[in-house]
């Protein structure tokens, strides 16, 4: 997990935990369910988490392997994308599939059946593929919601 | 006036409607200076003009309708015997005065013309612009526009100036949106009786040419290439937003965008929409005519560019793909920075020659390499910044596919990796990025054939699948393997090595099963590490099966965490590692079993078999030849699979010793023969299973022995047939050595009465 997240910049914590953002942040935490962004992109991470944040979350992208660790046991949902430059998603996915009992979201921009059929078997709850949509996102977090009402 | 008069003036409203557009474009600009070229008339025109004419001569020779019939008629003549127009001014003021006779409340009729006349052009201009073409309507429309009594020249239809436009409409403002600005002044300055859906309807015929471009794409042969190279569909698609955005319509330029978006990914992806799709597509778009739609706010604003935060880290995540760009290319110190002034027809004549840049030379690409290119093509289409994703996923395919058959990439595509590092995020437009994908295409490494080569996985089953669906098979294949590697983890190994002992020990069979057709798919799909690591469990797991040998559990623990670890990283095309330690381990177990149930013998000697029952004929032949490969295994230096095919055959213990003692030499030559090819093979990566088919068949007379193999397909020559049937034993009848097309070869020999006899 560290070798996988070696390369996420700590300019997405950064651009996300300034000042007037961490209040926010502090204060929405409070209520907001926590959602986790795995990807070592800024670019694609700050996305996905303004995405999240506009579905009702609070999201924080994680430095490094172990705030991921620290954070994971809290979180409601964490995202991971499928092509890092370290490692595997899929790797990723079976680790925190192991480790927390929440949603695991894994993203590919590929679309091929293996990354739906290996993720669903890595232990992700929901493959999207990108580009991902607030739409595309509004639904699959529905259906992961109603699927945990259901259980 | 007469009911029957009304309903004549109506008649010929609508003639004078119906010829109209085709009697417009037969007139010349009335320059006398410049001989223009216009439409030739044509014998639709003709009639059109007859039957208004004819109409016009119900009416007395005396009334205004019947002389401007007369009138009219003459002008045909001119028209036809002087096509370039060069009278067409003079004749086109005639027409319009003979219109006003013609037609009661002449404006709104031409008005009405100039709308279908306008939607005539784009429904012209949409199968490809062409500015001159556009100009020429413009002027036209202008002549007619002079007609209007309310046209004053202050009220011209500026596309730039209008409140509706946005800037993404009118930087690259289309000419259909130039057309379109024409149609909605014509539309305000309408009176009441103006339709207010005109302009819709316009946009509703460019939707349905949209979909007819996209249902013409579906039919292609290639989807991605068409729609790369000879795409009208993005090319319709993004002007539909244009217009939409032109218009003001933001709820349609929204739906258009995520249509787009929805183009691109089909391409991303190489999916082709199905004929289900297009018509969701088409109910979405007249959907959004009627009702607002509520989609999701873009990452960037209408100038193209993302919002400041996303602006911040874009950059730098750029120059960031930009310096590993610069490390896997090697390019000099200065070319990866990303520029912004300087387009690309500025620095390059054309593909792939550079101007001022040395010629890079065919590299092979890492696999961080593709993940980058991967990783920007997502980049840009968050950003909005199309053009550039598509040209950056093709690229990855193209890096992606030479990565995965191990073959540089050329010089070409070496070329545009270094400009898209240099360039990426600039302004450039389609038409100037598309040599490049067209370069990238060409230079896409040929797997296609390969691809479409049939894999016989779960040959039990009779399953045959094509190369590219192997992944999916195998990705959708394993319960019992996966199981098995869950369980292996530490956070779920709380019940120790004993009860995972047993556990695998229940599931022996079908772990043999799952583990045989991954061998076979990774050897398809030429992943080696796991193929060798597949053969070796297996051989494991057959010993336990076999001689009931009490499995490492320990050692399989960690094989299984090991080999799930190996499939994640190559269901995502990463590079598979050897466990190499671990390799070690089981070849070090299987050899320590095989030792310990390997006889010591005099060389050269028979190996005595012990008598047998009557029903393990086939077990007893099969275990003896195994122990046999055991020995050559560490000489070999590859696994060897065996497969034996006796049938319901019962040999006798001289028989089968007999067999035996023939067999050896010959499985001996064979596979010391490949020895050579395999320790290539093995510097190369790319070690195989060798396959060892054993069959045995019983005649009246004879029993017929075949072994064949398949890695090599050469036929031995006479003379060394000759010195290999000189160490088979005297009993062995004729060998003969065949091909057996694309499968390796084979060798057959016969074996006496004596042994037919015990063979029943």
């Amino acid at each position: 997990m560290s070798a996988a997240l070696a390369g996420a910049d700590d300019r997405v914590s950064a651009a996300l935990a300034s000042p007037a953002r961490r209040n926010a942040a502090n204060a929405a935490s409070m209520v907001q369910p926590l959602a986790l962004v795995v990807d070592d992109s800024p670019f694609l991470a700050l996305h996905l988490a303004r995405q999240l944040d506009e579905c009702g979350f609070h999201t924080q992208v994680p430095a490094d392997a172990a705030e991921l660790r620290a954070l994971a046991p809290q979180a409601a949902l964490v995202c991971v994308e499928l092509e890092q430059f370290h490692a595997s998603g899929f790797e990723l996915t079976r680790e925190l599939a192991e480790q927390c009992a929440c949603p695991l979201v894994l993203l590919t921009g590929t679309g091929r059946n293996t990354d739906l059929q290996w993720g669903r078997r890595a232990g992700a709850s929901v493959v999207l593929q990108r580009p991902i949509r607030a739409a595309m996102l509004r639904a699959a977090l529905a259906a992961l919601h109603d699927g945990a009402s259901a259980r | 006036m007469t009911a029957a008069a009304r309903m004549l003036l109506h008649a010929i409203e609508d003639a004078v409607q119906q010829l109209e557009p085709q009697l417009l474009t037969l007139f010349g600009g009335g320059g006398s200076s410049t001989r223009e070229r216009v439409e030739r008339p044509t014998q639709r025109t003709h009639s059109a003009l007859k039957r208004l004419v004819a109409l016009t001569r119900f009416f007395p020779a005396e009334h205004r309708v019947c002389q401007a019939g007369r009138q009219l008629e003459l002008i045909w003549p001119p028209l036809v015997h002087e096509p370039d127009g060069a009278a067409a001014g003079r004749l086109l003021k005639r027409y319009f005065r003979l219109r006003q006779d013609l037609l009661d409340p002449p404006v709104p009729a031409l008005r009405h013309a100039m709308r279908g006349f306008v939607r005539g052009a784009i429904d012209a201009a949409q199968g490809g612009y062409d500015v001159a073409q556009v100009a020429a309507c413009e002027q036209r429309l202008r002549q007619l526009a002079a007609f209007l009594p309310e046209w004053n020249g202050c009220m011209r239809p500026n596309a730039l100036s209008h409140p509706g436009a946005t800037h993404e409409a009118t930087s690259t403002l289309s000419p259909l949106a130039k057309l379109c600005a024409w149609q909605q002044a014509l539309d305000a300055t309408a009176d009441a009786c103006a339709t207010p859906g005109t302009l819709k309807s316009s946009l509703l015929h460019e939707v349905i040419a949209v979909l007819d471009r996209c249902t013409m794409l579906c039919r292609a042969s290639n989807w991605t290439l068409e729609y790369l190279c000879n795409s009208g569909l993005a090319r319709g698609l993004w002007h539909l937003r244009g217009i939409a955005c032109f218009c003001g319509d933001s709820a349609l330029a929204r739906r258009c965008a995520e249509l787009d978006d929805e183009c691109l990914d089909m391409h991303l992806t190489g999916n082709r929409p199905s004929p289900a799709l297009l018509q969701q597509w088409l109910a979405r778009l007249l959907g959004v005519m009627h009702a607002d739609a509520t989609a999701p706010v873009p990452p960037h604003d209408d100038s193209g560019l993302p919002h400041p935060p996303f602006c911040d880290v874009y950059e730098r995540e750029l120059a960031a793909y930009c310096g590993q760009l610069q490390v896997e290319l090697q390019l000099p110190e200065d070319a990866a920075r990303p520029q912004t002034t300087g387009g690309i027809t500025e620095r390059r004549d054309g593909m792939p020659g550079h101007q001022g840049l040395a010629e890079p030379a065919p590299c092979k690409v890492s696999i961080t390499l593709v993940t980058v290119l991967y990783k920007l093509t997502w980049v840009f289409a968050a950003a909005g910044w199309r053009d550039w994703s598509r040209l950056c996923h093709c690229a990855y395919r193209v890096t992606l596919q030479h990565w995965r058959i191990r073959q540089p990439v050329s010089a070409a595509v070496t070329c545009i990796l270094e400009d898209i590092a240099r360039l990426a995020g600039t302004r450039q437009t389609a038409d100037e990025l598309r040599p490049w994908r067209w370069q990238l295409l060409k230079d896409w490494p040929c797997w296609t054939d390969d691809a479409q080569r049939p894999i016989a996985l779960r040959h039990d089953a009779g399953e045959v699948v094509t190369l590219d669906a192997v992944p999916d098979l195998l990705s959708g294949s394993f319960t019992t393997l996966v199981q098995a590697g869950r369980l292996a983890q530490p956070a779920s190994a709380q019940h120790g090595v004993l009860h995972y002992q047993l556990l695998v020990q229940d599931l022996a069979a079908e772990l043999v099963q799952e583990l045989t057709l991954l061998e076979k798919g990774a050897a398809a799909m030429k992943v080696w590490p796991l193929e060798q690591l597949c053969t070796l469990l297996i051989a494991v797991y057959e010993k336990h099966l076999r001689d009931d040998v009490e499995l490492p559990a320990a050692l399989l623990q960690d094989a299984h965490r090991q080999l799930v670890c190996m499939l994640d990283q190559a269901a995502a095309w990463r590079d598979v590692q050897v466990p190499a330690p671990l390799v070690q381990e089981l070849e070090a177990w299987l050899r320590k079993v095989a030792a310990s149930r390997v006889q010591c013998r005099e060389p050269g000697t028979s190996i005595a078999v012990p008598e047998q029952g009557d029903d393990d004929c086939g077990q007893m032949l099969r275990t003896h030849l195994l122990t046999y490969l055991g020995t050559l295994a560490p000489v070999l230096e590859r696994p060897v699979r065996l497969h034996l095919e006796a049938g319901d055959l019962q040999l006798g213990t001289a028989c089968m010793t007999q067999v035996l003692d023939c067999l050896r030499p010959l499985v001996k030559f064979m596979l010391l023969d490949q020895s050579i090819d395999t320790r290539m093979r093995h510097a190369m990566h790319k070690p195989r299973v060798s396959t060892l088919a054993v069959g045995l068949r019983a005649t009246s007379a004879t029993l017929v022995v075949n072994v064949s193999e398949d890695s090599h397909e050469e036929v031995l020559a006479p003379s060394e047939l000759q010195r290999l049937q000189r160490r088979l034993p005297k009993a062995a009848g004729a060998l003969v050595c065949e091909s057996r097309a694309g499968h390796g070869r084979s060798f057959t020999f016969t074996l006496g009465e004596h042994a037919s006899a015990e063979a029943r």
